[in-house]
């Protein structure tokens, strides 16, 4: 599948752009500010009806305007049409061939993208909650009913948290909300061991053929619930939770690491061993999803030149060009090394520059 | 909307805030009262100002009535062990309907929402508690919408109940799929009161 059409309407930096492409390969140079990463976000957006780079919809909404929208034609197995528009203060609308989703999450799973950006630094230094977002994106783009669980067991959290900070707490009530609690937070336990399982050998393949070490590499998951079910440790905690009016037990306390070669890459990991770690996870992504959906996601690179050595990039190009992946869309402030990158992958290519 | 009468105007604008009822409707009605004779229009304001001023809540299951026992409460037919707990009155209407259903009802006016603030007790579940612990009460079926807060409503009453020794059941679920009751329809409705599902395990 690929993009042949992409127009931008009010969304981030671009009021009104609009970009023909049927390369394998679209590669946009420009200098910073002039909305190089918008364009891949867009693609991102189509396929997983969210932003990669903000937060929320609304700081996707140009300043001035009330609303955005993308709209792009996809070519392959068959043509689609896809459209997405947000209002301030409204609901978010996703078309697929004219046809709006009633809740966009039925869109989700059908068009996969796999970004490697500079923030994904986050990935290894960030709180365990970045951590666990990123499998949780994975999953919920091969699981619908892993995605719903999710979000119940978020909501019934929410619940649960709220009512912990009433003046008298009924214990009948968080009784109520537990039993609903305990199937969920058990189905997304198993998901993440079953998922993790499948995914950590493809993550630490990825970083051997990286870096060219033979060091074992995994995502080290550890869950209150590997010793425990849930309804029990809800009842051994039950004070603790009334002392800091919050859940203390649950899988939303999950804590993942990253390891190399049994030590924790955040704390002890080199410069060079982050760099090739974190490619590496989102290469492992691209696979997973690639093998599980049987579909090629999108590659969306953004400015990764910058922040990876002159030795990683060539193994990064030279991976790129032997593995089968779908269109490719890459940004870079620096032309020239653009030019090379797209001639080295040789593939069809664009490449436009951005003023 | 502006016509050539205040009068006309001032109507309009009551009657746009009906639900469904936008400025064209509204205008229809108020020429269509001034067409019939006057006093259709004084019996129709009476009848309202009569429902608004008059309409009370049964002191038993919290139903709209009249009196301080509505019909179904007042009714010596209706088997005086057996409760329906639902939400609101569209729910007691629609289980009505059925015909499939001879117990008392409990109106619970809304359903436990932590994160709206709306906890036990900010609904009918105290007065239900307390109407069962005075006895006659030995079933009751848990009537409401299969959301999240219906369930959390649900599981809260059950234990309560079982605790009282009453035997609890609750529509088979699937009835409308995230739905309201009052959306199902009366078949369907009617074969999930009598394939009602026990709890008591
Ligand atoms: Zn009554």
């Amino acid at each position: 599948m690929k993009v042949q059409k992409l127009a931008l309407i009010f969304f981030k930096n671009h009021s009104d752009f609009k970009l023909e492409c049927q390369e394998d390969v679209v590669a946009i140079a420009g200098l910073n500010g002039v909305g190089k990463t918008t364009i891949l976000d867009a693609i991102h957006y189509l396929c997983l009806g969210k932003s990669y780079f903000s937060s929320t919809d609304v700081q996707c909404i140009q300043t001035e305007e009330l609303q955005a929208g993308i709209i792009a034609k996809l070519v392959g197995d068959e043509d689609v049409s896809l459209k997405v528009k947000f209002k301030r203060g409204g609901r978010k609308v996703i078309e697929k061939n004219g046809v709006a989703y009633k809740r966009v999450l039925e869109h989700i799973g059908q068009f996969l993208a796999v970004v490697i950006a500079p923030g994904d630094i986050e990935l290894v230094y960030g709180s365990n909650e970045t951590r666990r977002s990123f499998i949780n994106q994975i999953l919920s783009q091969v699981d619908r009913k892993h995605l719903l669980d999710l979000m119940k067991y978020n909501k019934l959290i929410e619940h649960r948290n709220k009512h912990l900070k009433q003046e008298s707490v009924d214990t009948a009530l968080l009784l109520a909300l537990d039993e609903q609690i305990a199937p969920l937070a058990l189905s997304i336990y198993t998901k993440r061991k079953e998922f993790l399982e499948e995914f950590c050998p493809v993550f630490e393949a990825k970083y051997h053929q990286l870096s060219g070490e033979k060091e074992s590499v995994r995502l080290m998951y550890t869950s209150q619930l590997d010793h425990s079910s849930y309804m029990d440790l809800v009842d051994v905690n039950r004070n603790k939770d009334l002392a800091i009016q919050r859940s203390f037990v649950g899988i939303h306390r999950d804590e993942l690491d990253i390891e190399i070669g049994d030590l924790s890459l955040r704390k002890f990991g080199s410069q060079g061993q982050v760099k090739s770690g974190l490619i590496a996870l989102k290469l492992a992504e691209y696979e997973y999803l690639q093998k599980t959906c049987d579909k090629n996601p999108f590659l969306l690179l953004d400015d990764i030149f910058e922040k990876i050595d002159e030795e990683r990039a060539q193994v990064l190009t030279q991976i790129i060009k032997n593995d089968n992946f779908g269109q490719i869309f890459i940004t870079d402030t620096n032309q020239d090394r653009l030019n090379q990158f797209c001639v080295a992958i040789g593939k069809s290519y664009k490449l436009i520059t951005l003023k | 909307m502006s016509t050539s009468s205040n009068l006309i105007n001032k109507a309009v604008e009551q009657l746009s805030k009906f639900p469904g009822i936008g400025q064209k409707s509204a205008l229809r009605m108020a020429l269509h009262l001034l067409k019939r004779p006057e006093a259709d229009t004084v019996e129709l304001s009476q009848a309202i100002l009569k429902l608004r001023t008059e309409i009370k809540f049964c002191k038993q299951c919290f139903n709209l009535s009249d009196a301080d026992l509505c019909n179904v409460c007042k009714s010596p037919s209706k088997d005086q062990g057996l409760v329906c707990i639902v939400k609101d009155f569209q729910d007691v209407i629609a289980i009505e309907n059925t015909g499939q259903y001879n117990g008392l009802f409990h109106v619970l006016g809304g359903l436990v929402s932590p994160v709206d603030g709306v906890g036990p007790s900010d609904v009918k579940i105290p007065e239900l508690l307390e109407r069962v612990s005075e006895g006659t009460i030995t079933e009751a079926i848990i009537a409401l919408s299969s959301t999240l807060e219906g369930d959390t409503t649900e599981y809260y009453i059950a234990k309560k109940l079982k605790a009282l020794g009453v035997k609890v059941s609750t529509l088979s679920k699937g009835i409308s799929v995230g739905g309201e009751l009052e959306y199902a329809d009366e078949m369907t409705l009617a074969r999930s009161i009598r394939n009602r599902v026990s709890l008591d395990s």
